[in-house]
């Protein structure tokens, strides 16, 4: 059982799973980052604030990306199309009883934009779809079993 | 690309949530003393803050810290309402 939280910075509050990453050829060779457990996200993003603060991306290795990774074309989300770059990435959930789920898979970096800066990263389906996923905000409940 | 050990990633884990877990428990007076900042924390205290992540790393250094060693988190003005 992997458990999450409710956090209260948000109003109602959201869910969020806290999700480590290991992403090649970054300095830290662990990130864990806070993301929003979206079920309305095909594919699990990871927004500038994360990157520059948790991940520690400068903001020329953002926009280098434009250069040295595929873009997906395909994400449209409510507020219009977004950029975004896709890396190899590592994703770990680590489970109560300490065991941890090793997934390989892909991570879509947001090229920053004033817009994006404050959007929390997000959980989506291609992590999402390996779990069963219990929320219940009255009880604290975030559980992906 | 070393891949860190099981334990290591447990106990960076463990201190992700602790720190998560202080934010929590401390929002008010943090969206009181730092709206629309950014802050850094290590071991249940804050270290820093800052408005933007060069400034918050600045201080974070000006502390006594490594960016890599703390954690950091938005702490908006207000509870934000998003859209995703």
């Amino acid at each position: 059982m992997i458990r999450g939280y409710f956090d209260a910075l948000y109003q109602p509050p959201v869910p969020i799973i806290v999700v480590g990453l290991i992403l090649p050829h970054r300095p830290t060779a662990y990130t864990p980052i806070e993301f929003v457990l979206d079920t309305g996200a095909s594919t699990t993003c990871l927004h500038p604030r994360d990157a520059l603060q948790r991940a520690h991306f400068s903001e020329a290795e953002l926009e280098e990306l434009a250069r040295t990774s595929p873009q997906d074309r395909s994400l449209t989300g409510i507020t219009g199309i977004g950029e975004y770059f896709v890396l190899p990435v590592r994703y770990l959930l680590g489970h109560d009883d300490g065991h941890l789920d090793l997934l390989d898979g892909e991570l879509r970096v947001a090229r920053p934009r004033p817009a994006n800066m404050n959007i929390p990263s997000v959980l989506g389906w291609d992590i999402l779809e390996r779990y069963r996923i219990i929320l219940g905000r009255r009880t604290g409940e975030v559980l992906l079993q | 690309m070393t891949m860190p050990s099981t334990e290591e990633i447990r106990a960076r884990h463990r201190e992700a949530e602790r720190a998560s877990a202080f934010c929590q428990a401390n929002y008010a007076s943090l969206m009181q003393a730092y709206p629309d900042q950014s802050i850094a924390v290590y071991d249940d205290k804050l270290v820093a803050a800052g408005k933007d992540t060069a400034e918050l790393f600045e201080r974070v250094r000006a502390a006594g810290y490594e960016p890599n060693n703390v954690w950091t988190f938005f702490v908006p003005a207000e509870p934000r309402r998003i859209l995703l």
